[in-house]
């Protein structure tokens, strides 16, 4: 989970809700304070963020922690649920997701986790169609941010809202459903909106550097929709790098995997045997370091590509 | 009244009191050396605050991190927990000189709780002094310099853990995430005469001890910890384990904690010593092999653990760990392993 700077929470939400300190700070502190507060030279009192972000119809809690409110186990049920996501086994999600249903606190931001991966899942286990899971991201960021088309339209990162991490991850699955909806220059507006926004420094940077490699790999797809192997392949690279270098494993034969895919596509009409052998060399690579991780679904993924590629076992 | 201060627990508090209670611990395990029993007590109760580093170790004591609550700091605790993640993120890029910098600085701030940051520098200057150390001299560790490093890690783990290696320190240890690492490294590179002027240890001796002390925190990560911090923490306690059992030429039990270890991986994220793992698994399978040299079956498995070692070494870039892999199957397996690859 990440953790937020206070005062750029409050400045940036401010900023994009489009009204002034003079006006945020009406009734509730001095102008002079609000500044200070925005600038990080003040304490602002629990009493006072609350005000402040309730004026601008945001959570107002200074310590939000997901899904406890009701009862603090269900944290632990919601790691196991992340992991079985993680490791794509959508079965064994939708187990955890039916336990943390009825269990879960009535807020909010809770229902809107619960909505963003059931609209996942609903369309993974293949209940609802792409069009319908469009429409359960579109309901599920619109319970913490009705307007959220406006903040998607910025240019610079100044002006960028300030998403919980939370409603990133949201409006990075309704970016996914409308690239397996045919749709990728959405898809590619919405990551494009949530990349620049996390240059604006309100986030911590582990989280902010999870959430872009997790955002640039659903890019390179929307990338590839659009038949652009070249800007594809180069984003690739860079994943990996950062997969590598951040130590981020289970990204890594993901990467490799859309690197090659995208070198493929490029030199598809004329390849040379020395390329042939790099693309090769690369799949086994994948291979291997994803048995080492015991990630059997990426494991059969890369068998069966080598296989359709090259008529034999890696 | 009571309702009111109810009111104001917050995840922190919350999440702390919860869990404490869930795994039956008492206040006075959780808080041995992090703060006094009144002051939990009265964090619990969300009466009073936690900064955010002392908020994270007691958590990390149940088990638990901060990274899974969302947390809004204050300004002056935000610089210092932003400062902290930055010199971590340093030293990941080996920026040794940056980080003394940094060091200072952060040593300058205004701290609550001095004995915990204190504890948090002392562990990144021993970080810094033990990479500069294995980049001159391959492990050969130079005993003089080795001991200064290796009393900074007693200090620092003692800041926290007072009674540690002494007699009559409680058998049901809860950790911070730093004092285990700090103990992984005492086991690494202590030497017995270590041990003894230290007086660690007393009757049971040396290898003992280190066996005793690495197989309490395999336990304690196990049974309190998530799959992502086991991959994180536990993974390099079982290797230690692993290097302890294979030195007693135990390879069975060596495997096992090998395999527990690529488990801890490959439930987590990450790919950190995950090469590690394969290549002493692939030795420790060859070590066991013994008279039965010819088995294809056991060479076809020693030469896949080895593959999968081999190829997170070379997308990785680490070429040392690579030549190594290459030489062993050279030499031991009479194999070459560049030849297969293409």
């Amino acid at each position: 989970m990440a953790n937020y700077r206070v005062g750029d929470v409050i400045r940036l939400t401010r900023k994009a809700a489009g009204i002034t300190q003079e006006q945020l700070s009406d009734g509730i502190c001095s102008v002079e304070t609000l500044s200070r507060i925005e600038n990080g030279k003040h304490a602002v009192k629990r009493e006072t963020y609350s005000q402040l972000m309730a004026k601008m119809g945001r959570d107002t809690s200074r310590c939000y922690a997901l899904c406890m409110s009701k009862d603090m186990e269900l944290l632990e049920e919601r790691i196991w649920l992340e992991d079985a996501l993680s490791k794509f086994d959508y079965r064994e999600a939708d187990r955890y997701l039916s336990i943390l249903k009825r269990k879960i606190a009535d807020t909010p931001m809770n229902q809107q986790y619960i909505a963003r991966i059931e609209g996942l899942l609903d369309y993974r286990n293949k209940r609802i169609d792409a069009e319908e899971w469009i429409k359960r991201e579109e309901n599920a960021i619109r319970l913490t941010v009705p307007e959220y088309e406006k903040y998607l339209f910025i240019e610079k990162k100044e002006d960028a809202f300030p998403f919980t991490e939370l409603e990133i991850l949201t409006l990075m699955s309704l970016a996914n459903a409308y690239s397996v909806n045919e749709q990728p220059d959405i898809a590619i507006r919405i990551y494009d909106a949530l990349l620049l926004g996390l240059e604006e420094e309100y986030m911590d940077f582990i989280s902010v550097r999870k959430l872009r490699m997790v955002i640039n790999f659903n890019y390179i797809r929307s990338l590839e929709q659009q038949d652009k192997y070249q800007e594809a392949l180069d984003k690739g690279k860079k994943l990996l790098e950062n997969a590598i270098k951040f130590d981020y494993g289970r990204m890594i034969p993901m990467a490799l995997v859309a690197i090659v895919w995208d070198m493929n596509k490029i030199i598809e009409k004329d390849s040379n045997a020395n390329e042939i052998l790099e693309i090769k060399r690369k799949l086994r690579q994948a291979y291997y370091i994803a048995a080492a991780r015991n990630d059997n679904y990426n494991v059969n993924i890369i068998k069966n590509y080598y296989r359709s590629c090259y008529g034999e076992e890696v | 009244m009571r309702k009111r201060k109810q009111k104001e627990q917050n995840a922190l508090s919350a999440a702390i009191s919860y869990f404490r209670q869930k795994k039956n611990l008492s206040l006075e395990q959780v808080c041995e050396g992090l703060c006094s029993v009144a002051t939990l007590s009265r964090i619990e109760q969300g009466k009073r605050s936690a900064d955010s580093l002392l908020g994270t170790l007691l958590l990390e004591r149940i088990g638990k991190e901060a990274e899974q609550l969302e947390l809004l700091q204050n300004d002056e605790d935000y610089a210092l927990w932003k400062r902290r993640r930055y010199i971590q993120d340093l030293m990941q890029q080996k920026q040794y000189q940056k980080i003394y910098q940094e060091l200072a600085l952060y040593r300058g701030m205004k701290q609550t709780t001095p004995d915990l940051h204190q504890q948090f520098c002392l562990y990144q200057e021993v970080l810094i002094e033990l990479a500069l150390l294995s980049e001159q001299e391959k492990i050969d560790y130079k005993e003089e310099v080795c001991e200064n490093i290796l009393i900074k890690v007693l200090k620092a783990l003692r800041l926290t853990k007072p009674a540690f290696g002494k007699d009559g320190a409680p058998p049901k240890q809860l950790y911070t995430q730093t004092e285990i690492e700090l103990i992984q490294i005492l086991t690494h590179y202590s030497t017995p005469d270590f041990y003894k002027s230290q007086n660690i240890g007393g009757n049971v001796g040396f290898a003992e001890e280190k066996r005793v002390e690495l197989l309490q925190i395999l336990e304690y990560i196990e049974y309190f910890y998530t799959e992502h911090r086991k991959e994180e923490i536990g993974v390099s306690i079982t290797i230690e384990l692993a290097e302890l059992e294979r030195t007693f030429g135990n390879y069975a039990k060596a495997i096992e904690y090998l395999e527990k270890g690529i488990s801890f991986v490959s439930q987590g994220r990450g790919i950190k010593s995950l090469e590690k793992l394969h290549f002493l698994k692939a030795q420790a399978l060859f070590a066991q092999l013994g008279a039965e040299h010819a088995d294809t079956e056991k060479r076809k498995e020693i030469q896949r653990e080895c593959l999968m070692a081999y190829c997170t070494c070379e997308v990785c870039g680490l070429t040392e760990s690579a030549k190594k892999i290459e030489v062993f199957c050279r030499e031991k397996m009479e194999w070459q392993i560049t030849e297969l690859e293409m």
